[in-house]
């Protein structure tokens, strides 16, 4: 209760939205509606300038949709072992359902595309896009333009949950992405309660403050952890430092159902961001209870991205990075930032995954090394050529 | 308030419903577990222990033949007699089930193309003659001369390259379940041969990668140059009585080895004991403590061992010149000695150098009662 001020303090003081949106916003289904109620305030009833809107918004996704899909093709064709393109097609078709189709490619080629490569890439998309829609959330209920997915301490719980399985011998079980996930959603429950606990006065911050300490402390539980088996080290390191080279379908199945949960919630959620935006006092205005709508995004940004570090490790810079890159470009609507960040970041990772599996091979590179390496010049690369006309972020 | 409540126990549920995903979706996520403990330490010692210990020493956990269930010593005894007009020197005949460090590894027929993804394992292959089966080698192996250059990260390993030089056999000293699934998906056998406790342990890994390889004959060959070598070493040794005592200097951060570890053990067949048993973390740490600077100018250990002399260049003069050091005794007496860093963290043929070195040393300089 206190949490939803300390989000919008102003929620309190000005209760004018009706009873009927209110109701309607209880449950999680019900903010669809609310949306759709919000949506049609804000934009005006003119279908001219809807149909203009969608245009802006259909665009975006459209190209980088295309993007997504070159960089994946691109992902499967390339890697240490050369596969002929028609055989790749042909080890594809085979695993397709129903068709019966009976490829005669070697078994190890079509296990290293359908057991090695394929998994990998979809694996990276499906996270990519969780922390890129993820940041792009935070970002706008936060309303801080340096909010990033792990700002809740998902980072530091999911590490820490990864390092005790680690040191309990548990590397490469089933068991360390269920720890990861545990800690990751552990922690933020512990940055509520410290939020929720005495901050009246605090104002927006005090989320943040919060996240902040916890990370701060669960990143000292697992520092010591990991100090006191040295022996371990090294496979924690490389736990935290993020990879796809063991990703499996298991994996995929594990964590699909949270993300795509997280993705409609999110989406859902588009034009609510956008009210936000203005402030807590309009939103209220416009009959959105800003408090429960930060709780429903943040929730579930939480579950996806502790999904997505489950798997994956904590590759960082995709979910600062990448929503911003995309405002610089398409604008700052949440309609537009929120599904082309999703997919970009999806994109982003699918290309970082490949040049960390071939740049160097036949080692590895820890893919939040590319991440950070290569998103960091491209980022200013962005802001250089778009400032001047889109103004500050 | 209750609105927290809510979202804490709708995340909450959502983290046990994982759970139980993982319970149901993932590959036995118990047995996996049970297994995984192996590369911690002790469990995959035990393995080997086990092994050593049977009666049939160097065949035990291993059945040659088609029987390939075999663990138990009724079905070594009952492979024996089946195969038994060449069940000394089955060197050659495959399929040959062994009881390694990753569970039953079963290698169909003598493998053509070795991956060796550790230093140790690349000692060994190398030490009993199937050196020419090695086609691909992880960065960190070095010795012998005359390893493939064909080179792969064992710590960032990059899966399809390691497939690309098309091992039948990959020998690791560790490999995660998923790994594991990923190799088995490609078609390629993995053993892994972890860190042993003992000799004993260093033995049987060499027993079974002579039969995994085709070169049984020559492992137990070698097996038995090393035992007698190692004797001839500690009768020779000098007997510094039961108060001996030394500190293993893994790292300049004064992390050590106990008396329990593989180092500890290869010292202690000289009469020697660590002087980090006494520490208080020392089987918390898995036998690698950390000490500090002031428990062991305290515990005044008879001899230090240098295992930091490659990687961060420490002398008996850096020792020496440490704050308070030099009242060491081991130091006025010089009896701080270097090891060969490489060969002190592996546990393979070379072992016996080590030990021998280490008995020269004392019999150098030693302790003044």
């Amino acid at each position: 209760m206190t949490l939803g001020r300390a989000l919008h303090k102003s929620a309190a003081r000005t209760p004018l939205a009706g009873d009927a949106a209110r109701s309607a916003q209880v449950s999680g289904v019900g903010m669809a509606g609310a949306a759709a109620v919000v949506g049609a305030a804000a934009t005006g009833a003119g279908a001219a300038e809807e149909s203009v809107r969608r245009g802006r918004v259909r665009l975006p996704v459209l190209v980088s949709a295309v993007i997504l899909v070159l960089s994946m093709v691109l992902s499967i064709a390339l890697g240490a072992v050369t596969i002929s393109p028609a055989d790749q097609i042909s080890t594809l078709l085979g695993h397709l359902p129903l068709i019966g189709f009976h490829s005669g490619v070697a078994p190890i080629e079509q296990a290293i595309i359908w057991d090695l490569r394929l998994p990998r890439v979809v694996l990276a998309a499906l996270v990519g896009a969780m922390l890129a829609g993820g940041g792009a959330a935070y970002q706008g209920v936060l309303r801080n333009s340096l909010a990033d997915p792990y700002l809740l301490g998902v980072a530091a719980g999911a590490g820490l949950g990864a390092t005790v399985v680690i040191v309990l011998g548990g590397a490469g079980t089933p068991i360390l992405p269920v720890a990861a996930f545990v800690g990751a959603v552990a922690a933020v429950a512990l940055t509520y309660t410290v939020a929720a606990a005495g901050t009246e006065r605090a104002g927006g911050y005090a989320l943040i403050l919060a996240g902040v300490a916890a990370a701060a402390m669960l990143t000292a539980i697992q520092t010591y952890l990991q100090q006191q088996h040295a022996d371990q080290m090294r496979q924690i390191y490389n736990w935290i430092l993020g990879s796809f080279a063991v990703a499996s379908w298991s994996d995929i199945w594990m964590v699909a159902p949270y993300i795509a949960i997280s993705v409609v919630v999110l989406l859902a959620h588009r034009r609510i961001l956008d009210v936000l935006r203005v402030g807590g006092d309009e939103a209220t205005t416009l009959g959105v209870d800003p408090r429960r709508a930060g709780l429903a995004i943040i929730g579930a940004a939480t579950l996806g991205t502790a999904a997505a570090v489950s798997v994956s490790g904590l590759i960082g810079f995709v979910g600062i990075v990448a929503p911003h890159a995309v405002r610089l470009v398409a604008g700052a609507s949440y309609r537009v930032v929120l599904p082309v960040s999703m997919i970009c970041g999806g994109a982003f990772l699918v290309l970082a995954d490949l040049v960390a599996r071939t740049v160097q091979a036949p080692a590895e590179v820890p893919i939040g090394v590319i991440t950070a390496f290569v998103g960091g010049p491209f980022f200013l690369l962005v802001l250089r050529s778009r400032r001047s006309r889109h103004g500050v972020l | 308030m209750s609105l927290h409540s809510r979202a804490l126990a709708a995340l909450i549920a959502a983290a046990t419903s994982m759970t139980l995903f993982a319970a149901c979706a993932g590959t036995a996520p118990a047995d996996q577990s049970a297994q995984s403990s192996a590369p911690g330490s002790t469990p995959s010692s035990a393995d080997i222990s086990t092994q050593s210990t049977s009666p049939n020493n160097s065949d035990s956990g291993t059945s040659v033949g088609e029987n390939t269930s075999a663990a138990t010593g009724s079905d070594t005894s009952a492979g024996a007699m089946s195969g038994s007009s060449s069940a000394p020197s089955s060197a050659n005949a495959f399929p040959v089930t062994v009881k390694a460090s990753n569970g039953e590894v079963t290698v169909t027929a003598k493998p053509a193309a070795i991956a060796s993804l550790s230093p140790t394992a690349t000692e060994m292959l190398y030490a009993i003659g199937a050196g020419d089966q090695v086609k691909v080698v992880d960065r960190d192996s070095d010795y012998p001369a005359g390893l493939p250059n064909a080179r792969v990260d064992a710590y960032q390993l990059n899966i399809e390259s390691l497939t690309s030089f098309r091992p039948d056999l990959v020998v690791m000293s560790d490999v995660a379940p998923d790994q594991e699934s990923k190799f088995k998906a490609l078609g390629m056998t993995v053993i892994a041969e972890s860190a042993p406790t003992n000799l004993d342990g260093t033995y049987a890994q060499i027993i079974q990668l002579g039969e995994v390889t085709g070169h049984a004959e020559q492992a137990r060959a070698l097996v038995a140059k090393m035992k007698g070598e190692v004797a001839a070493i500690i009768a020779e040794a000098p007997k510094p009585g039961g108060t001996a005592t030394y500190y293993y200097e893994l790292d300049q951060t004064y992390y050590s080895v106990t008396s329990d570890t593989f180092i500890g053990h290869i010292l202690g067949l000289v009469g020697l004991k660590s002087i980090a048993d006494a520490a208080p973390d020392a089987t918390k740490s898995g036998g690698y403590p950390q000490l500090d600077s002031e428990f062991i100018l305290k515990a005044n250990p008879g001899y230090v061992f240098l295992a930091d002399s490659k990687c961060c260049q420490q002398t008996p003069a850096t020792v020496g010149a440490r704050p308070g050091w030099s009242t060491l005794g081991a130091v006025s007496g010089g009896r701080v000695f270097l090891l060969d860093d490489d060969i002190a963290s592996r546990w393979g043929p070379r072992t016996v150098d080590l030990l021998r070195a280490v008995a020269d040393d004392m019999k150098a300089h030693p302790v003044q009662k």
